[in-house]
């Protein structure tokens, strides 16, 4: 198992990262009857789902057993779709996002199906299984009796999906806890927006990604040197999963010279697909032609298949760019990537937007040239 | 080249040399006894003429050569100085022509000279003209006038004269009105040769007036003469030609003389020109026509001469007439469909490339891709043309020789072959319209007196023809349909549907989009239709739809794909012996390969499918049941109504009138029309009909306009393929004239293909076009189709046009931007907007995707051409508008995503295409840009497509992995996949042998299966074609095999896989929890198997074996378990197989 995985904390106490946040979510877990919606929202790998996790082990009382789940409805129209489940006793985990246009109805349906019903097993414990969980800790009081789901990636949800979700969550507020899950709260409408306790999951700074690094190769048996352990929370762009994969992947390559130490200059590898996004850059600075945007689309075209985000392609063609550009051209640059990634929110095919920064980048490179050569 | 170069030379030789040249040919023409006396005199008369009335012109030859000039040559030079003379060069044309007119008998010039002076009142011409022409000059007025004026159709006798004297015309042949009162004189031409042809056809009018006329009626037995421009390749021959009467070679261009003032084409107006001047003679057009720099800084506005009333239109569409006001100065250009277009309002045709017709190759300076003319196909075949030509002949005309005295002997000319047919090459716009400019005077001064004066009205002529031609002659084959009608002779005595009002089926025929039904309804008053067309083929049924009225009543008539016709025929002809010969072996079964049952017709609408096959069906002496969409025809009403005639066959029918003897079996045919409109209406409707199809005992013709869409499918397997496609314009055009004709309606045949062509040759639409046009009569005399009326409702007519191009020609256009609009105002680039506009409508929905595809192109070409001046500023400009149609193309996305995205806004849409125009128009650039090759289908669409598909495979292994992975999808992709890569990579790819325990128990742990292993892992890489990534598909089999057989030996109870596969038994029953001990027992099983493969090498490929049909067996039992059920049976083989292993 990747070490990632592996050393994932899954109490609340275990998490090491952003302490003042780590303490609100205990004493929130410390009154589970009184656990709000909340909305956690942060960039990718600041560790939401860690402590959603974590969260509900607290505010359950135990270590969730999960299991994978399934259910199948049929659409208005006719068509019937399945959506993955990962459940246990106590809540419900989905992602509406995956059904794409008909989102809407697993929130209709499903959603409002779960919630409708209590967790069973909070019942029956209020029932006849008081005396064991008594027996358990003393706070079997106040054990929740509501369930909780939890909505991944709700930021992917369409309007109509968002919409059907708010009333639902006033409906059965009694008998369901939603916690919800994205990267981008902006794209969560508003009135969503404002029945939840909006938690902010930043992304970990670098020297506490760097002390998480330390501790897994500690775990591992591995001596990581301070260097590379700072240089790769820096290359992970602060991005914790990223660090830690990294260090993995640092680790795979150099296993069969240095064995348990790994050296402290060394050259993280790159990604395919980042490698693939830096020829791509080089291939523009090299040359600015139609005909060169042509191969560039080519490769947007596949970067776009491999589904990498629109966002992520446009933010590392730039990061790639930028160390070769003179200052004065800069800042232009950026302001038209600025440009163009607001395009891409705004539309649904990326690939134009993407195109027109490449364009605009060979007309200002161009022009650059021109002045500093011509 | 030469040869060229040498003429051009020529051209601009000085007059001296030019006066030599004359001089020479002057003395050649001499020694004609008939020439001599005609000359002189001839030259006498000009000159006098001139100097008397010229002060200004101190040379009499610049006089007579102003005289000679067309009309529109005049005018120009009526504003320029009379310095300008100078500058044309004398030629040797003059010479020709008065060797044309050898024949000319003396005294007929005696009697134009004569003429000439009593019809020139020099002033009272200058005053008419000065109506016409404000802005000429006086003097050159006077000269003109005395030219013009003289005698009507005496131009030979004129040139003659003139070329005898100076020989520096350039037109020899004067056509002028002959009236003084008409105040223009419309042409006045280019170098004559013989008479038209036409003049013979008016000689009464002519006759009356003068002399010349008759004169003219004989000169027009020489044959007719072709126009040959300056630069003609004849004159490398030429002295062999020069003295040949069928060829005059025009020695100087028209505009040439003038220095300022307007070009040629400033003053050029299609509404002088004789219509149908161009009649019989074909063009081909090549490259960008420019007028050759002719720059004019004059201040004449020849232009307002040509704004006749009706002239607004043409001078908006003309460039050179409102472009010229403020374009004095800059290189004009004659649009290509512009120069189509006035051929084609003169009767002229225009094709597409060389033939051994083509008369005419007119080329441009350049080529629209900006090689030179000379490098175009078309150009190199006509000089090719011409070369063969020549060395052909050239020896016989060497032979003919010139005697001493200069003169050519005709009987070389006669043995010449002759030059005329030869394409002939007018180069620029110059000669362009001095080329049309001498067809018209040619063709007018056959005309009427009247006519000629009439000419700004065109029309007048073609009404006059459609008077002149009666409707009487009913020309064979259009009118023919009309005359026998099958229908009422065939059908009624057989047919007994077509009487018995009991007749079930007489229901379906009488559907009034049956043409056919129609016509049997006739029979019953057979006289009114049928006897009348005989009797008068213009019929009175007013009312009856000219598409039925003209429809072919035979096969023969049907206008094009005559295979398809015939093949239909002998497949009828067959259908009998080949199905229901009782002495053969009856095939019900209709294969992929035939035989076939039946035939299924395809192609576009109005093309004669259904008509083909009614027809085809009478003829073959079959009884026709139709169905069209009008029925129903689900499953049950097709076996109800055809149930029992497909079943059977041969069916007796007395006939009912007449005597009621037995009548042989009726043979009969089913036509089922319209098959792909059967709908959801007619559930189950093709499933019957191939049910019909496989039973029937009678050949069933199918009837469909899209043979590819789905619902055929399953139909075509059944049927003999037959596909139809669209006649080409003339065919069609060839039937409308006839048609019109009929109708008393004169139609240009220019006129009718055009309209062909707007109607995307759908004869039924054309026809219905045609009566639309016959309703509008004028003067109450007929009424008439002329190509310029077509065109000046030009704009209806495009906005078909646009809607009917295909998605590509549609893209192409929006893609490339303003092209050919350089130079055109504003209503033109206006038009050219809105039709670009429109074009984005053809498809909207895949419109923008397929200019995203294309424009990119478009930018590289116009990027490609800055590159090659080599200015660096020009390349940036370039990149710099590619940003521009990026950024444009960027803002169309938004836009679509408003519209298509949630809120559905609709609205947006004219936006959108204004947009996708604002793409085209930045990626090509000011001037236009060029899209090489076909347009390119949208590449979104499929890069989409496996996009999506990547992403659901992405959702799948996320789901695998998920509650051991926090990460959402592409956080996935984006960090854990490449590690995980990596990782079993790593096990798999290991240098002491693939780690395969290690690597299933990692698959384990995040519930990943084989299959996303080897092939979806595999899907999410990115690799540059160089690389040299591992695959996983690239473990060797070896490998692969151990790693199925150890992966297969455990269960894998991830609750993903096993909610997907159901629960695998195998040694292993447990999972992650108590995994030790049993994974323990497992690594040695494992360890025993890998021993034994190393050690034994025999061994192994019978293991291999066994370990295949074990997988089959596993696999087969997969299929048969239930989830819940484990079977020891499995655990037995394994052990079995184990144990024989071991």
């Amino acid at each position: 198992m990747l070490w990632v995985d592996k050393h994932r904390p899954i109490r609340l106490s275990q998490l090491s990262t952003l302490a003042p946040l780590t303490s609100r979510l205990t004493s929130l877990s410390a009154s589970p009857q009184t656990l709000p919606h909340l909305l956690f929202y942060g960039p990718p790998g600041a560790g939401k789902k860690t402590r959603i996790a974590a969260l509900l082990n607290a505010v359950f009382g135990r270590e969730l057993k999960l299991r994978l789940d399934k259910r199948v409805f049929t659409t208005p129209a006719g068509r019937s779709v399945e959506i993955n489940l990962v459940t246990s006793n106590y809540h419900v985990e989905m992602c509406p996002g995956d059904c794409g246009l008909n989102d809407r109805f697993v929130v209709q349906d499903v959603i409002k199906e779960m919630a409708s019903s209590k967790n069973i097993v909070a019942f029956g414990n209020g029932a006849g299984g008081a005396a064991e969980n008594a027996g358990e800790d003393g706070e079997s009081a106040n054990r929740p009796t509501y369930k909780a789901v939890v909505l991944l990636e709700v930021d992917k949800l369409t309007r109509p999906a968002q919409a059907a979700l708010r009333r639902t969550m006033e409906k059965y507020s009694s008998s369901c806890r939603l916690i919800l899950c994205c990267n981008n709260p902006s794209k969560v409408i508003e009135p969503v927006r404002s029945r939840c306790l909006g938690i902010r999951v930043s992304a970990p700074g670098v020297d506490e990604i760097a002390s998480v690094l330390k501790t897994v190769a500690r775990k591992e048996s591995i001596s990581l040197p301070d260097e590379l352990a700072i240089s790769l929370a820096r290359t992970s762009n602060r991005n914790l999963r990223r660090a830690l994969l990294m260090l993995e992947s640092c680790h795979v390559t150099c296993r069969d010279d240095s064995g348990k130490s790994l050296p402290a200059q060394m050259d993280i590898p790159k990604t395919d697909w980042e490698r693939y996004i830096s020829q791509l850059a080089s291939g523009i600075v090299r040359e600015q032609s139609p005909k060169q945007l042509m191969a560039a689309r080519e490769r947007l075209y596949e970067l776009l298949i491999n589904c990498i985000p629109a966002q992520v392609i446009l933010k590392t063609l730039v990061m790639e760019l930028l160390p070769t550009l003179d200052d004065s051209i800069k800042a232009d640059v950026v302001m038209w990537a600025a440009f163009y990634e607001h395009r891409i929110s705004l539309g649904s095919k990326e690939i134009f937007h993407l195109e027109a920064f490449i364009a605009k980048f060979m007309a200002i490179y161009k022009k650059y040239i021109n002045d500093v050569f011509g | 080249m030469d040869i060229r170069n040498f003429f051009g030379a020529g051209k601009k030789a000085s007059p001296t040399t030019s006066a030599a040249a004359s001089s020479s040919s002057a003395t050649k023409k001499k020694p004609t006894p008939a020439e001599t006396p005609r000359e002189t005199k001839s030259k006498k008369e000009p000159t006098d003429s001139t100097k008397a009335v010229d002060p200004n012109g101190g040379d009499s030859p610049k006089k007579s050569t102003k005289g000679t000039m067309s009309m529109e040559e005049r005018r120009r030079l009526l504003c320029e100085s009379s310095d300008d003379d100078t500058d044309m060069e004398v030629t040797s044309k003059s010479v020709a022509v008065s060797k044309m007119k050898e024949t000319t008998s003396p005294r007929k010039r005696k009697g134009t000279a004569p003429d000439y002076n009593d019809k020139s009142p020099a002033k009272s011409k200058i005053e008419k003209r000065r109506k016409v022409i404000e802005e000429a000059e006086d003097d050159f007025d006077e000269d003109d006038d005395g030219n013009d004026g003289r005698n009507d159709d005496d131009d030979d006798d004129f040139n003659a004269g003139e070329d005898t004297e100076d020989e520096s015309d350039d037109f020899d042949e004067v056509v002028e009105d002959p009236k003084p009162k008409s105040k223009k004189r419309v042409s006045v031409e280019s170098p004559g040769r013989s008479p038209p042809k036409k003049r013979t056809a008016a000689p009464v009018a002519t006759s009356k007036k003068s002399p010349p006329a008759a004169k003219k009626s004989k000169v027009a037995e020489v044959g007719i003469p072709k126009y040959h421009p300056p630069s003609s390749c004849l004159l490398s021959v030429l002295p062999f030609l020069k003295n040949d009467p069928n060829i005059s070679i025009q020695q100087s261009v028209p505009k040439l003389p003038m220095k300022e003032g307007k070009s040629l084409a400033d003053s050029f107006s299609i509404d002088y020109m004789t219509p149908m001047c161009l009649e019989g003679l074909t063009f081909v057009f090549t490259g960008v026509l420019t007028t050759n720099a002719a720059k004019a800084a004059a201040t004449n506005a020849a232009v307002a001469i040509h704004s006749p009333s009706k002239g607004e239109y043409y001078q908006n569409r003309n460039a050179y007439t409102t472009s010229t006001m403020d374009g004095i100065g800059s290189n004009e250009e004659l649009s290509r469909d512009l120069a189509i277009d006035i051929v084609k309002m003169l009767g002229g045709r225009v094709t597409g490339g060389i033939s051994g017709k083509t008369d005419y190759l007119v080329v441009g300076s350049i080529l629209e891709d900006g090689r030179g003319v000379e490098e175009g196909s078309k150009y190199r075949k006509a000089i090719e043309m011409y070369e063969t030509w020549r060395q052909k002949h050239s020896e016989d005309y060497s032979g003919g020789g010139v005697d001493e005295d200069g003169k050519k002997k005709r009987k070389s000319v006669k043995k010449a072959p002759d030059p005329n047919s030869l394409v002939e090459i007018i180069t620029g716009v110059d000669e362009f319209y001095g080329l049309i400019t001498f067809y018209s005077d040619r063709k007018k001064g056959a005309l009427p007196l009247e006519e000629q004066v009439k000419l700004e009205t065109p029309q007048v002529t073609v009404k006059k023809e459609a008077l002149a031609q009666p409707n009487v002659e009913p020309s064979a084959a259009t009118v023919a349909p009309a005359v026998k009608n099958p229908y009422a002779n065939q059908k009624k005595p057989v047919n007994p549907y077509a009487k018995t009002p009991t007749n079930p089926y007489a229901k379906s025929k009488a559907s009034p989009s049956n043409p056919y039904s129609k016509k049997s309804l006739d029979t019953p008053s057979p006289s009114n239709k049928k006897q009348s067309l005989e009797t008068k083929p213009v019929t009175h049924q007013i009312n009856a739809l000219w598409a039925d009225k003209y429809a072919p009543s035979n096969s023969r008539e049907i206008l094009g794909n005559g295979d398809s016709v015939n093949k239909l025929f002998t497949w009828l002809r067959n259908w009998e012996q080949q199905f229901n010969d009782p002495r053969r072996k009856p095939k019900s079964i209709s294969g992929p390969n035939g035989p076939w049952k039946a035939a299924l017709l395809s192609g576009p609408p109005g093309i004669g499918k259904t008509t083909t096959a009614t027809l085809v069906a009478k003829e073959s002496d079959r009884d026709v049941i139709e169905l069209n969409a009008s029925d129903a025809r689900s499953k049950k009403a097709l076996t109800e109504a055809l149930g029992d005639l497909s079943g059977t066959h041969g069916l007796n029918f007395g006939k009912a009138g007449t005597n009621k003897t037995k009548v042989p079996a009726q043979k009969r045919c089913v036509i089922m029309d319209e098959v792909d409109g059967m709908g959801a209406g007619d559930r189950s409707g093709i499933s019957e009909l191939i049910q019909m199809i496989k039973k029937s005992k009678v050949p069933i013709i199918c009837i469909c306009n899209d043979r590819s869409s789905q619902k055929m499918k399953s139909l075509v397997q059944y049927c003999m393929d037959l596909r139809y496609r669209r006649p080409t314009k003339n065919i069609i055009a060839k039937r409308a004239v006839e048609v019109g004709k009929l109708e008393g309606m004169v139609i240009e045949p220019n006129a009718a293909e055009a309209m062909s062509e707007s109607c995307g040759n759908d004869i039924r639409q054309v026809l219905n076009c045609l009566q639309m046009w016959s309703s509008k009569k004028t003067d109450n005399k007929g009424s008439s189709l002329t190509f310029k009326e077509l065109r000046e409702r030009q704009n209806d007519i495009n906005k078909d046009e646009v809607l009917r191009v295909s998605m590509f020609d549609a893209a192409k256009l929006i893609v490339e931007g303003s092209r050919g609009l350089v130079n055109s105002d504003s209503k033109t680039v206006t038009s050219s907007l809105i039709k670009r506009s429109d074009a984005f409508f053809i498809d909207y929905m895949l419109m923008g995707l397929n200019i995203h595809q294309n424009y990119l192109k478009v930018c590289l070409g116009q990027f490609n051409n800055a590159k090659l001046k080599g200015d660096e500023e020009t390349e940036l400009q370039a990149l710099n508008d590619m940003h521009d149609a990026t950024m444009a193309m960027s803002d169309f996305g938004m836009c679509e995503e408003q519209l298509r995205g949630a809120d559905q806004n609709w609205s947006l849409l004219p936006l959108c295409s204004i947009l996708a125009v604002k793409v085209g128009h930045h990626a090509g650039g000011p001037n236009g840009g060029f899209l090489p090759g076909y347009p390119e289908f949208a590449g979104w669409l499929g890069k989409n497509s496996s996009r999506n598909k990547k992403i659901r495979l992405l959702q799948e292994l996320r789901h695998h992995m998920n509650y051991k992975v926090s990460a959402d999808a592409p956080e996935l992709r984006m960090n854990y996949l490449p590690v995980i890569r990596q990782q079993f990579q790593e096990l798999l790819f290991a240098k002491d042998g693939a780690k395969v325990t290690e690597a299933i128990d990692l698959m384990d742990q995040y519930g990943l299966d084989r299959d996303d292993l080897f092939e979806n892992l595999d899907e999410f890489i990115l690799t540059v074609p160089d690389s040299k990534e591992k695959k996983f598909s690239d473990l060797d089999s070896k490998a692969k095999a151990a790693f199925t057989r150890a992966y297969n030996q455990t269960s894998h109870k991830s609750e993903a896989l096993v909610a997907e596969q159901g629960i695998k038994s195998g040694r292993r029953k447990n999972v992650v929890s108590s995994s030790e001990m049993v994974e323990a027992g497992e690594l040695d099983v494992v360890d025993d198997d890998m021993a034994a493969g190393e050690d034994v090498e025999e061994e192994e490929s019978a293991e291999e074996d066994v370990e295949a049909l074990r997988e089959m067996f596993m696999k087969k039992k997969k299929k048969a378990e239930s989830k819940a059920t484990k079977t020891k049976g499995q655990n037995g083989s394994s052990a079995g197989v184990r144990g024989k292993k071991k």
